[in-house]
């Protein structure tokens, strides 16, 4: 079965925001006056809200500025993971891949945004710190008040924002990444930003070797108990209600897996060595599995690189789902300094990795039915 | 965009990258491959090497010269009879009359070589270990084969004792034995070759090795748990450490026993794209005839099992239980409809793997239990499931000496089964190394 022709979002107010009805161009671009530009913002906002973000916090805030046609992109400190995030990349990441969502969905309507950064929110993107104010504005979306052409124009990438989810599932090996899609994702890397770079992988030995550093950087980390209970309390049961955070079945585990695991992660429960082993083991045969891992890297570890990005794979993400191929986002040898500087080594660079996923298809259809995360209201995170 | 080269699917996988060349010796020296300086130092130099080597020539002082012909025939000729029952080969001759010949003819190039001035005569073949920077030089193949397996004598025989040594040491030779996994597996290759010296092997592993290996891993030492600091890109980034594929590693050491031997690699292990390939083989590289079965994937063990009976293959594999080692053959070749699993039917052992799915880890030893025998586990193996008392490792506890049981009796399995002797009437033999019982 296609990975985008099943009903896959689950009942419930914490998936209400994937069920946003496309709009057709001539919908968006009916409306006239004041009001027409606010629907419209809001519109970009509910897509934007959709990309994917680290552990699912959910991280970006947004305010919709009517007046001036804008939204602003801001970062919400408590959001932040001070155990897997310490310097906020990942938080920073997630909402270049946000910008993205708003920024690509304008272009595909016929509306051309610019994108403004606040270069002095760097030093702010910091797990919350009591006194702070939580919210760090980013950056500024704008879009011109012109009614956009209705031309007929491709929305597919918009379809595959309602769509797009990540499939943390074993791929089927066989299935190659056409040269020619492989082209179009490093031309997104370049058009991005001139600092970034793609490396695809796709022979086996490097393919092994990255699952190995995936391996090492899920190892270390799951192994410190700060970080365990900070990733348990983001691990949700399957029937959790929640509007952030992950669930068991995302990663294919039954309702008793997930317990356990939840359990296990925050102390509350046993979790045997082994297991903890066979979660680590499963994000290296998840990477072995794969039509290719692709690693961007940045020319600058900075606010601007790890914002583009952001934006650069989630356009990849986008691009991938529209042709067939699923996404899975490993953060974690990008965070642990070990495999970073190993995966430097690998690829021959001296650019710091800034984002490494994996994409393929699932080998199982049934993993590529795992239902979708949740997301908060589009009301909850505006601010 | 960077990207890495996918892999060609029909190349020659005998050409490893640490894969020792062999260059005969007389075609060495007329070529100028080989040639010595006055002061004994060898220089080797050629086509050949670049494409092996990366580099054009390599130059050998005479602390990295080890001329073994000599000790070869010296070694051989304790070991062959001359007496009656000396085994006959070609021609009504026995090995001692052959061994005798070859001597002499060896002899006299010796001399002539001296008379010319010459370090080395046109005899044998030298082993280029580039890798690790040694020149070897050894006996023809017939003479350095024969010397690997003469103190096994004519302990192996069919079953009914009918075949000469000759015939006996043909089957071994030309049976091409398929091994995936050479962790536990390499212990079994290591007793295959040791029993039977055959001329062409294949191994799959998609794993480098890891010291942890070591106390399992045959021949595994420090010489393969890092790369050279050369294959680094950046040699002052302490993480940046290049690794050693399991699947050239086995292959090196063992082709630094037999340089002569044949090894097809498959380093990115068995996968759904190659596993037809290493069956059937093509492209000049055979089918298999027995498949060794030593990996920890569990899809992988029912894929491999369901393509051998496709093919008539038998599958043996030993598991390393512990204090156990659990002897289990697939019979494919003499039943198609076969179960895949030990007194299980196929769709329970699907059921099972489907089970496993779903992060329960209970299901993960329920299928092994579905595959193996549901009694697979006993004493401190069985206290490692039910995670009771210490617990120092996370990945399965694996003993060395079992893992090194396990090879020996599968390399005299496999051996035996190649000459014909069946397999046990249950599929499954138990050896128990705590309470020294065997049960099946």
């Amino acid at each position: 079965m296609p990975i985008d022709t099943i009903d896959d979002v689950p009942n419930g107010d914490a998936f209400a925001s994937w069920r946003l009805a496309a709009l057709d161009p001539d919908a968006f671009a009916a409306s006239a006056g004041t009001m027409s530009i606010e629907t419209r913002l809001h519109y970009l906002a509910s897509l934007a809200l959709l990309a994917p973000s680290t552990h699912n916090t959910v991280p970006l805030r947004l305010r919709i500025d009517s007046d001036a046609g804008a939204i602003e992109f801001a970062l919400d400190r408590c959001a932040i993971l001070p155990q897997s995030d310490a310097v906020g990349r990942q938080a920073t990441v997630s909402l270049g891949a946000a910008i993205a969502n708003a920024a690509l969905a304008a272009s595909a309507y016929g509306i051309e945004p610019s994108i403004e950064l606040r270069s002095n929110a760097e030093s702010l993107i910091r797990p919350f710190a009591e006194g702070c104010d939580p919210i760090v504005p980013v950056a500024r979306l704008s879009i011109a008040r012109d009614v956009p052409n209705a031309a007929a124009r491709k929305l597919d990438i918009v379809a595959a924002m309602l769509r797009r989810k990540m499939v943390r599932a074993e791929y089927d090996e066989r299935v190659k990444l056409d040269p020619m899609l492989a082209q179009e994702l490093a031309d997104i890397a370049r058009r991005v930003h001139r600092g970034l770079t793609l490396h695809l992988i796709t022979d086996a030995p490097t393919l092994l070797a990255l699952g190995k550093f995936q391996e090492l950087a899920d190892s270390t980390v799951i192994n410190r108990p700060a970080f365990s209970r900070e990733l348990g309390d983001w691990f949700l049961e399957n029937d959790s209600e929640s509007t952030v955070g992950m669930r068991g079945r995302e990663f294919g585990l039954s309702d008793d897996a997930a317990h356990r695991f939840r359990a296990g992660l925050t102390g509350a429960g046993p979790l045997l060595p082994d297991e903890t082993v066979a979660f680590a083991k499963a994000g290296n045969l998840g990477m072995r599995s794969s039509s290719a891992v692709a690693v961007i890297t940045a020319a600058r570890d900075d606010l601007e690189h790890r914002l583009a990005a952001g934006r650069a794979f989630e356009e990849m993400a986008l691009r991938l789902w529209v042709a067939g191929f699923a996404v899975a986002m490993h953060a974690g040898i990008t965070e642990v300094e070990a495999p970073n500087m190993a995966l430097r080594g690998r690829l021959r660079t001296f650019d710091r990795p800034t984002v490494v996923f994996r994409t393929g298809k699932p080998l199982r259809p049934l993993d590529g039915q795992r239902p979708h995360a949740s997301r908060p209201s589009l009301e909850q995170v505006l601010y | 965009m960077t990207t890495t080269l996918p892999d060609a699917p029909s190349q020659d996988r005998r050409a490893h990258s640490l894969r020792p060349l062999c260059l005969d010796a007389a075609t060495a020296h007329a070529c100028g491959w080989v040639r010595y300086e006055p002061d004994s130092t060898a220089v080797v130099a050629c086509e050949a090497l670049s494409h092996a080597a990366g580099r054009s020539a390599i130059t050998f002082g005479p602390d990295r010269q080890y001329p073994a012909i000599r000790a070869t025939f010296d070694d051989l000729n304790k070991a062959l009879s001359s007496l009656a029952n000396s085994p006959r080969a070609e021609g009504g001759k026995t090995l001692r009359q052959l061994y005798d010949e070859e001597v002499e003819r060896y002899e006299h190039l010796v001399a002539q070589a001296q008379a010319d001035g010459r370090v080395e005569p046109d005899y044998g073949t030298y082993v280029v270990d580039h890798a690790r920077g040694d020149l070897y030089l050894v006996a023809p193949e017939r003479w350095h084969r024969l010397a690997l397996v003469t103190s096994n004598s004519k302990l192996l025989t069919d079953p009914a004792r009918a075949l000469t040594w000759a015939e006996i040491r043909a089957r071994l030779e030309r049976a091409v034995i398929g091994f995936v996994g050479v962790s536990v597996g390499g212990n079994l290759l290591e007793g295959w070759l040791r029993e039977a010296r055959p001329r062409r092997v294949k191994v799959a592993d998609p794993d480098w090795v890891e010291l942890t290996n070591l106390n399992r891993g045959e021949r595994m030492s420090l010489r393969h748990v890092v790369a050279p600091r050369s294959a680094r890109f950046d040699p002052a980034n302490p993480y940046d450490v290049p690794r050693v594929a399991k699947a050239e590693y086995i292959a090196y050491e063992q082709q630094l026993v037999d340089p002569y031997l044949e090894v097809d690699v498959y380093k990115e292990g068995i996968t759904r794209e190659n596993i037809e390939r290493f069956f059937a083989g093509g492209d000049g590289e055979p089918p298999i005839d027995i498949l060794v079965e030593e990996m920890d994937n569990l899809d992988l063990k029912i894929l491999v099992r369901q393509v051998a009976r496709d093919h008539g293959v038998d599958v043996i594999m030993l598991s390393d239980f512990g204090h156990q080692a659990h002897l289990m053959w697939n019979a494919f070749s003499e039943r198609h409809d076969a179960p895949l699993g030990l007194r299980t039917d196929d769709a329970s052992l699907l059921e099972a793997l489907e089970a496993t799915k779903l992060g329960d880890r209970a299901k993960v030893f329920q299928f092994v239990g579905a595959l193996c025998g549901a009694d697979f586990a006993s004493d401190q193996f069985a206290a490692w499931i039910a995670g009771e008392g210490e617990q120092p490792t996370g990945s399965l506890p694996q003993s060395g000496a079992t893992a090194m049981a396990s090879g020996a009796i599968g390399g005299k399995e496999i051996a035996l089964r190649v000459l014909g002797q069946p397999v046990p009437a249950t599929g499954r033999v138990v050896y128990d190394l705590l309470h020294r019982e065997v049960r099946t």
